[in-house]
Parts: structure tokens; C-alpha cells; sequence
């Protein structure tokens, strides 16, 4: 906002002397330089009127102080529209409400006698108190007043307050007024901390100035230093206590000026516990103490000021008390203040985020000063000396916070480095920093130039990767601004304001949320949780998640401008190409999952295809998917319903299913101790010869289930494991059983080949050799191996053949085939020639497009590569996919076969020769290349390949 | 005047919207809810395992309309939101005896 200079001050007469009986008072309140403008002119009036015309009646004098009134508001508003400073206007206000009120007293005072009248001066005081002691007055604030009188005239002053409470009432005054003698007030402001926490500010009006110097020497003796621990937590919980009802979240986006996080109250709330250490409240005597740092005072009196401004602005216009900057309001005060439009931001946007600049600085600096002057109970302390330790040379480590000498602080937070090793290890020990070290963390900060080095890259990753405390880690480093010097981008989104009907908060707040919500998916038993808890690199999903919006507040795109955002950031971070691919991914795809799950039909397999194909491996789809779930949390409170919850877990089962061979994993236990029981039953006589006998069998059972992969056990239906076996247990070296069976509602035939373990190498590309040699169109498949290396194949085909019934003796023909091919008695090239057809096997042009695509993911599985196989299905693929695996020498320990129309995904999970998982990433690309090669060839020659 | 209460698939929203739109409805609420009829919490043979998913996420959109255009908005919803297949939801139509424009204090057809 701009501040202009006040030059119409002196259109008022400041030589008017201050009303009667203002004294020192408690809280020096700022109030700025300029001589203190007072409504001379109209009090002078009043009075005038007051005394000649005594025979007004009880209404026009309601009426003659109604318009008084108004003339006070009037004045305010027009120091307003002259550009006069927020706090000059409230100290101007201050002073013509006292004396108004001062008018109204007299006024009813005259109704006494002049006995009682002088008695009542001179053992009675009317005090100021609150924000009205304060000296800070909005236009159409409350008068905060207490009466004190001596015992003795008890009956005097509760006349006299019986008659001025509707004198007060009717002049417009809306009064929280109490009447105390000083012991009194004592013990009432123990009881209630709402007034102890007001009597922090006490300002004679009229009478016995006495009577508030005792007033405030019991107070300060009683109520504050005898109990300064009780009367600090007090103020914090009451405190606490108005945040939640008003928003406990700053950048809420329609703040209450005076309650929510960062607002006017935040700094009273600062000025209350400093009175309690040090008797002042004042933010200049505090500075000159050093306890607040320069920076710190100026930041806050710019805040105060700021926000006065912005409330009187809100009493004026709305001609009544509100603190609420609603939308409404942010629009009027933006076009109010001129603030020309910029490239991709609003006035009412850059209006907003200078606001929230001065609230979040004013509640940073109140929360540190605050959690600085908490006092420790004698057992706490104890306990802290007792288990405190040294964390190297300099760090002590107690009850969740981190700590240094004093003296040790020039020592350890001079660099970039130097700070975030101090957050690094509060990020390992899982505790948080001392108010010390921020502060000091945030004044080096300041004049640090931004950018990583080599070392904060690897320091800054690695707190991205510890769990549980980097979102906490992550907010104080934003709170220290330490954030914008790894990622200067950080900058443009502090405080950014998104200015519509769905957003609550800004983006900076925002994105802090969404990391605390997805840190905290990982206590939840949940679908997302468990993606969460099964993601391996939680670091890249935590800076995706960090840089997801950052490209908000311009023109373009965000998802576009983030995703190349991204990509200078991961640079800077000094990431690897693999790792730069996967956060750039995550943020330029950050809203199509949400997009496709919550509008789209996500039981339709194309839709599932398409995006599948998009996202290439099992790992980026599980970091996608928590990073949707968290940043539709992250929107703000009920965005995320079980509505949307169920519907993107259904589509991240289907998706994981395609991309992973393997569904999502939870719930998996229960079915393992179901499948056991149920084996146990079938293989297990019901009557065994010997228990003995019966354990040997159990362990066997147990043995094979460990071996076989989840996909196996979570696709077969348990009775079809027991047969499997059964057969497995009774197999003799070198047997190959295959059970063909046709399926009449499907119309498609099952073949299910279990063969000794001689046969596992190469096997799997002989079966489908001979499956594609004797016309069968291969439709799926699941592949797996047991514990002993014997094959369980299940193969899903039409026989394109036979248009109805498949009979037997076809059945068993083929099933010959594959026995011998598995035997080797017969190449998948002899039958191709033998049953070679001319003419027949031209390709359709594919209908979905879907480009062919290889992936190799290294990330999904700990024991084996992922080979993923996105193509165009045509007779003969999977038996060129896998002759192309077995060729590169690789085993597949597990495989699922899919089509879905014409367009294939296979999942292979492979290990070299000796069953390592590969990692080379020169290994990988070439995996990858040759695959792309032969599957282009293929798409060249199809058939001819087979049999030349 | 009739209340118009649909309970359609959460992907035909759009589509619905619109279909309103072009004949010339445009009030409606729309609420995000989850139940089961005939569809019964789809017993899906997932994978060997059958599971039950109670209640199937829909989309519940209602509107008011007069007599006259009861009977063209119920078309339009029925023809944009089938697809022949069981769970395309279900129209609810309910006489309604007043219709108040809270602003205004508008009553009848004339708050609609």
C-alpha cells in the first residue's frame, strides 16, 4: 500500500490541550510523531451546549451526542480519504473517543450533587483499558473502560454506574465496562484472563489517578509477576482458543483483521507476554532492550500499521465493526489503492499477497517470541538438564528441540551450508529448532546470496527424504525464508493469492499443507497410505510436490511453466536425468489424474490405457497418485470426501494393475492367511498318519506360498492354488503337465502349463512361439515361477479356428505342441512353416495410436527390472517380445500379458542369468533399444521374420 | 411444479449439465453422493479375489422445473445419461407445492 505523507493533519486545531486526567500510561503506544490532532472544535461545542441549553429533553440530548458522534466518524473517514497513516488515524480516534466518553460522564455527572460529584473524583478513576487503553481505535471499536473506586463509596459509584451505563449505551457507546476496587480487579482479573490480559494497558480518563497507579502496581504484583508462567499460558490459550474460532490459518482467504493467525491480535498477544518479563509493551522499549531485533520491530510496526489501515477502511465502509476482509472488501480496496494489474496477477491478487507478507511476518515473529518466553515448569527444566546431551561440538539436544550456546552461534550459521547441516540434523533427530537458532538462521539468511551448491543440493534432498519432519523442516525453512535460497522460484509464490471460489488458501500455504497432508498419509490405512508407504524415492515426491504449483501466477499454464520450472530446479539440485524425469513428470501431470479419475469413466480400459501409457512406470503412477490425493486435501478442509477418495483409489487399481502386472497392495496379509488355510485344508490329510507327517507337509506349503510372487497369489483363486500344488508336489524331473480347458462365456481357451524347472529357461518364449505358430491369438497371460524354479504359466487364447466350441482333441493337440516345443523336440520355426498361411495375416491399421513405447523401470520392484511393453497388437508380438528378452540373456521371473482392443501392455519382471536385478542404466537403455528394434522390425516383416 | 431428482454416473455430469442447458434449464444443485441398487456394490471378481465395494460413487442433481418442462428434462437426462448398462442411476420426480426466492420473496414460477 502506498503511504502517502499526511499534509491536512494541521486542518485540524492541534493546539488543543489532551483531556483532562490522561496520563503516562502503562503502554507507551506507537503513535507516531505527528502533534496529536484532538476534536477541540466539536468538544468545545458539546460543552458549550451543553451548559446553555440545560432544558433539552432526555431525546434530543441522545440525539445531539448521536450526531456528535458521527461527526468524529466523520472526521476519521475523511483523514482516511487525505491518505493519513492507519495508527494516526487510530490515535486520533483514541483521543476524540476519550474525549466524548469524558462528555458523557460529565454529562452525568451532572445529576449529582456537587459533594458527591467531588467525592466521586477524588476516590474513583474511569480507566481506559484494552485496545482503548491501548490507544489503537477503529472507527467503530468498543470502549474498553473500568471504574475503580475506594470501599467506601460503594454506594455512590454503583449510582452513579446504574445511571452512566444507559447514558453510554444511548450516546452510541457500545461499553465493556466493569467497576472493581483495585483488590477487586486483582482477584477478578486471576479469575478471567481475558481482563488480565487487558489490564496490560491501563490510561486514566477522569479522577483519581491514584487509583490507577495502584491499580497497575497490584495488577503487575499480583495477576502477572507472582504467576507470570500461569498468566503467560493463559494469554496463549485464550489466544489459541479465539484462533480456532477465527481461522487458525493465516492465509485463510478471508481473513478477520483483528483475530486470525497474523493478525492485529498476534501482536498484542507478543506485547502481553513481553509486559509480563519486562514490564513494557511497547515494540520500541522492547527493541532498545534487545529482545526484539531491529528487523524484527520494524517488521512488526510496518505489519501493525499496514492492517490498522486495512481495519479502518473495513469499519468505514461497512459503517459498522467488521474485521472481515471478505472478497467483497479485497476487490473494493484493491481498485481503492490503484494497484495496476500485472502479467498473470490480479490487483486484488497483489493486494492480497502484500497482505499476507505483513500478517505471516507478524505471526512468525509473534510465534517465535511467544515459544522464546514460554516458561518451563521446575519438572521440565529438571528434565531437560537431566536429558540433555551434546549433539556434536556445539548442538545440545532436548525434549524435541535443538538448542546452541549463545556463544556458539557465530560459530555454526554463517553459510547456506552451515544452516541446513542445523536443519538437516533437526530433521534426523526428529526435533525442531530453538527460537535462537531461527533467529539466527534468519538474520544470516537475509544477506545470503541464493542458489545450491553442490553440498546444499545433497544437504536439501537428503531432508526432503527423511519422513515425518520434513514438512516441518520444510515450513520453518519457508519461515526463515531459507527455502527461496535452494529454490529462488520459492519467492514468487509466498503469499500468491489465488482469487476464486475454490482455493482457500494461498499457494505458499497451500503447498505446505499438501506436504503435511501427504507426510501424513503415512499413519493412514488407506489405499493412499500405503502407495505412500510403498513409495521408494519419497524425496522426489516430496519436491514435486514442493514445486507443483510454483508456476502459478503467470499467464501460461501452470502445469506447462512448473514443468519447466522443475526442470531448472532439478538441475540446480544437481538430480540425475532419471530423477529430473520423474519430478517433472509429477509436476507438469500434476491435475490429470484428478482430471480423468473425477470426470471421466475410469472403468472404460481405454481411459485407463491411455493414461497408463502416459505414465510409464508403477513408481511415478504411486507418486502421482499420493500427490493428487494431497493436493486436493491441500485445497482446504472437506475438498477431500470419501467421494473422491473411492473414486481415484478404483482408478489407481485399475492403473496399477496395467502398469505393474500386480494390483496395489493392501489388505495383503489377510489374503495370504486365507489362501494358507485353505491350502492347508486341501493338502493336508484330514486324518494324517503322524503330526509329524502333517508339519512337514504344513512347512512345504508354507515354503512354496513364500516363493510364489503376489501377482500369483493375488490372482489365483485359492482352490486353483491347491491344485497347483498338488500337481507341483507330485512332479518328477523332467514332466510337463498342460491343462487345457475352453471357456464357453468368454470364448476363450486356457491353457495352464506346469513344467519341472529344466525347462524354465526360454520357456516362457517357446510356449507363446507355439501358441502363435498354431494360430492361437494370445489375449493375456501370467507368468510365474515357484520356489523350486518350476513354471506356472496360465495363457489366455482364441483359437481363431474354431468360431464356437473348441473341441477336445484340438485342446489336447495343442497342448502336444507346447510340450514338445518346451522339449525342444520341435523349433517355433518348424511350425511356423509347417502351418504357414498365405495371405492371412495382414495387420490391421491400429484404432487407438498409441505410439509403441518401452519402459524400463528399475524403481517398482527391489529384486527384479521392470521391462513394460506398450505396442500395437498383432499376431506373433509376444512371441518377438519375448524371443527379444530371452535373447539379451535376461530371465522372467514374472510376467502379465494384457490386451485391451488391439493395443498390448506386457509387464515383465526380469533378473540376468543369475537372478540379480539389473541396474545398469547403460544395461537398461540398451534393454531398451533392442526391444525397440526388433519390435520395429517386426512391425516391418511380421511373419516372415519367423520363418526366414 | 415438479421436483426433478436424478442419480446419475459422476462422468455423464457434464454432459447432463449441458443437455439441460441447450433446453433452456438452468438452476440445478449437485451433490456428490455414494449408494447401490440393482448394481449393488459391484461384486467384482478382482483378480480370483471377490470383493464387495458397498456403495458405488455417483453424482445426485436436482432441479425444479415447471410442469410444462418436466417432461423435456426428464428425456434429456435419459438419453445423456444411458449407456444401456446396469448402474446408469435413476429420475425421481416429485410434485412441489412452492417455490420461494429467498432475495426477493419471489414465489411460484416466477422464483424458478
Amino acid at each position: 500500500m502506498r503511504q502517502r505523507e499526511v499534509t491536512s493533519l494541521c486542518l485540524f486545531d492541534c493546539a488543543g490541550s489532551t483531556p483532562s486526567g490522561k496520563s503516562a500510561s502503562v503502554v507507551a503506544a506507537s503513535r507516531g510523531t505527528i502533534a496529536l490532532p484532538t476534536i477541540f472544535i466539536s468538544y468545545a461545542s458539546m460543552r458549550t451546549v451543553s451548559t446553555t441549553m440545560s432544558t433539552e429533553t432526555p431525546a434530543e440530548r441522545i440525539q445531539r451526542r448521536k450526531q456528535a458522534l458521527e461527526k468524529i466518524r466523520e472526521r476519521a473517514a475523511k483523514l482516511f480519504a487525505e491518505g493519513a497513516q492507519g495508527m494516526q488515524i487510530a490515535s486520533w480516534l483514541s483521543d476524540a473517543m476519550d474525549t466524548y466518553t469524558i462528555d458523557i460522564l460529565k454529562g452525568t455527572l451532572e445529576d449529582f450533587t456537587e459533594t458527591e460529584q467531588s467525592e466521586l473524583e477524588q476516590n474513583s478513576a474511569m480507566i481506559a483499558i484494552g485496545g482503548s487503553g491501548r490507544g489503537e481505535v477503529a472507527p467503530y471499536s468498543d470502549s474498553d473502560l473500568i471504574f475503580i473506586f475506594q470501599p467506601r463509596i460503594a454506594d455512590l459509584i454503583s449510582r452513579l454506574t446504574k445511571k452512566i451505563v444507559p447514558d453510554f449505551w444511548d450516546a452510541g457507546i457500545k461499553l465493556g465496562q466493569r467497576v472493581h476496587t483495585v483488590r477487586d480487579a486483582a482477584t477478578s482479573a486471576i479469575a478471567d484472563p481475558h481482563l488480565a490480559s487487558s489490564l496490560v494497558y491501563v490510561r486514566t480518563l477522569w479522577g483519581n489517578d491514584d487509583l490507577a497507579t495502584q491499580l497497575k502496581t497490584q495488577f503487575y504484583r499480583k495477576v502477572v509477576r507472582a504467576r507470570r508462567r500461569i498468566f503467560v499460558e493463559d494469554c496463549i490459550e485464550g489466544r489459541n482458543e479465539e484462533r480456532s474460532t477465527h481461522g487458525a490459518n493465516g492465509q485463510q482467504l478471508e481473513p478477520d483483521v483483528k483475530k486470525s493467525l497474523g493478525s492485529l491480535r498476534d501482536v498484542h498477544l507478543l506485547q502481553w507476554i513481553a509486559f509480563a518479563h519486562y514490564q513494557t509493551s511497547d515494540i520500541d522499549s522492547l527493541r532498545r532492550r534487545n529482545v526484539l531485533t531491529p528487523d524484527d520491530a520494524s517488521r512488526l510496526k510496518r505489519g501493525v500499521e499496514f492492517l490498522t489501515r486495512v481495519r479502518i477502511d473495513l469499519h468505514l465502509h461497512a459503517g459498522k465493526a467488521n474485521d472481515t476482509l471478505s472478497k467483497d472488501e479485497q476487490l473494493r480496496i484493491a481498485e481503492a489503492l490503484e494497484i495496476s494489474h500485472v502479467e498473470g496477477q490480479r490487483p486484488v491478487e497483489r493486494f492480497m499477497q502484500e497482505y499476507f507478507s505483513h500478517s505471516m511476518a507478524i505471526a512468525e515473529i509473534s510465534q517465535r517470541f511467544v515459544s522464546r518466553h514460554r516458561g518451563r515448569t521446575i519438572s521440565s527444566t529438571l528434565k531437560r538438564l537431566v536429558m540433555s546431551h551434546r549433539v556434536n561440538r556445539y548442538f545440545a539436544l532436548s525434549e524435541g528441540e535443538l538448542d546452541v550456546a549463545p556463544s556458539h552461534l557465530p560459530k555454526i550459521c554463517n553459510t547456506l551450508e552451515d544452516i541446513l547441516k542445523i536443519y538437516h540434523s533437526a530433521a534426523m533427530y526428529q526435533v525442531s529448532l530453538s527460537p535462537r537458532l531461527i533467529e539466527a538462521i534468519k538474520s544470516t539468511a537475509r544477506n545470503l546470496p541464493s542458489g545450491p551448491s553442490p553440498e546444499t543440493s545433497r544437504l536439501f534432498m537428503e531432508i526432503l527424504g527423511t519422513v515425518g519432519l520434513c514438512s516441518v523442516t520444510v515450513r520453518s525453512m519457508h519461515d526463515t525464508n531459507v527455502l527461496e535460497l535452494v529454490i529462488p522460484e520459492w519467492h514468487r509464490v509466498r503469499c500468491l493469492l489465488q482469487f476464486n471460489q475454490y482455493h482457500h488458501f494461498t499457494v505458499d500455504e497451500h503447498t505446505l499443507r499438501c506436504l503435511e497432508i501427504c507426510e501424513g498419509f503415512a499413519e493412514e490405512d488407506s489405499p493412499v497410505g500405503a502407495a505412500y508407504r510403498n513409495t521408494h524415492s519419497k524425496q522426489l515426491l516430496h519436491l514435486a510436490l514442493i514445486l507443483h504449483d510454483a508456476g502459478k501466477g503467470f499467464e501460461e499454464d501452470h502445469s506447462e511453466l512448473g514443468c519447466r520450472m522443475a526442470l531448472d530446479i532439478c538441475q540446480r539440485l544437481k538430480l540425475n536425468q532419471h530423477e529430473i524425469g520423474i519430478v517433472c513428470f509429477l509436476v507438469h501431470k500434476h491435475l490429470k489424474m484428478a482430471d480423468l479419475g473425477f470426470r471421466y469413466d475410469t472403468t472404460d480400459p481405454q481411459v485407463v490405457l491411455e493414461f497408463s501409457h502416459e505414465v510409464g512406470s508403477a513408481e511415478k503412477l504411486r507418486m502421482l497418485y499420493v500427490l493428487t490425493a494431497a493436493d486436493v486435501s491441500g485445497v482446504g478442509p472437506g475438498v477431500w470426501t470419501a467421494w473422491k477418495a473411492d473414486l481415484l483409489a478404483d482408478f489407481y487399481k485399475r492403473l496399477m494393475t496395467t502398469l505393474s502386472g500386480l494390483p496395489p497392495r493392501f489388505h495383503e496379509e489377510e489374503r495370504l492367511r486365507e489362501i494358507r488355510e485353505h491350502v492347508y485344508d486341501s493338502i493336508v490329510p484330514q486324518e494324517p498318519e503322524s503330526e509329524e507327517i502333517a508339519n512337514s507337509l504344513r512347512q512345504w506349503v508354507d515354503k512354496q506360498l513364500d516363493g510364489f510372487s503376489s501377482q500369483y497369489l493375488t490372482m489365483t483363486p485359492p482352490p486353483m492354488i491347491a491344485r497347483d500344488l498338488d500337481i507341483i508336489r507330485s512332479l518328477e524331473p523332467g514332466d510337463i503337465r498342460v491343462d487345457g480347458r475352453y471357456d464357453q462365456i468368454s470364448g476363450t481357451t486356457d491353457y495352464h502349463v506346469i513344467a519341472d524347472s529344466q525347462y524354465s529357461r526360454g520357456g516362457f518364449h517357446r510356449i507363446s512361439g507355439m501358441l502363435t505358430a498354431r494360430h492361437m491369438k494370445i489375449l493375456g497371460a501370467e507368468i510365474t515361477t515357484s520356489f523350486d524354479g518350476v513354471i506356472v504359466d496360465t495363457f489366455h487364447v482364441i483359437d481363431e479356428d474354431f468360431s464356437g466350441i473348441v473341441p477336445q482333441a484340438r485342446i489336447d493337440e495343442v497342448a502336444d505342441s507346447i510340450i514338445q516345443g518346451l522339449r525342444q523336440e520341435v523349433t517355433a520355426k518348424e511350425l511356423f512353416q509347417k502351418y504357414r498361411r498365405f495371405a492371412t495375416e495382414a495387420s490391421e491399421t491400429p484404432t487407438m495410436g498409441l505410439p509403441t513405447r518401452v519402459e524400463v523401470d528399475t524403481d517398482t520392484s527391489d529384486k527384479s527390472t521392470i521391462v513394460l511393453v506398450f505396442a500395437h497388437n498383432r499376431p506373433g508380438l509376444l512371441y518377438t517380445i519375448s524371443r527379444t528378452l530371452f535373447k539379451l540373456d535376461l530371465s522372467i521371473d514374472l510376467a502379465r500379458i494384457s490386451t485391451h482392443f488391439d493395443q498390448v501392455v506386457d509387464v515383465f519382471y526380469v533378473t540376468d542369468n543369475e537372478g540379480r536385478k539389473i541396474t545398469s542404466k547403460e544395461k537398461c537403455q540398451s534393454i531398451c533399444d533392442r526391444m525397440m528394434e526388433e519390435l520395429e522390425k517386426f512391425e516391418q516383416s511380421t511373419y516372415r521374420e519367423f520363418v526366414s | 411444479m415438479k421436483k426433478i431428482e436424478a442419480i446419475i454416473r459422476h462422468y455423464k455430469l457434464e454432459e447432463v449439465k449441458n443437455g439441460l442447458n441447450e433446453i433452456g434449464i438452468q438452476g440445478m444443485t449437485v451433490t456428490e453422493v455414494r449408494g447401490f441398487g440393482r448394481q449393488r456394490g459391484h461384486k467384482e471378481v478382482y483378480r480370483g479375489a471377490e470383493y464387495t465395494v458397498d456403495f458405488l460413487p455417483k453424482v445426485k442433481l436436482e432441479l425444479v422445473v415447471s410442469e410444462d418442462d418436466a417432461g423435456k428434462a426428464i428425456e434429456k437426462i435419459t438419453e445423456v445419461a444411458r449407456t444401456g448398462n446396469i448402474g446408469d442411476g435413476k429420475i425421481f420426480v416429485t410434485d412441489l407445492s412452492e417455490v420461494i426466492r429467498i432475495r426477493t420473496g419471489e414465489t411460484g414460477g416466477e422464483a424458478l
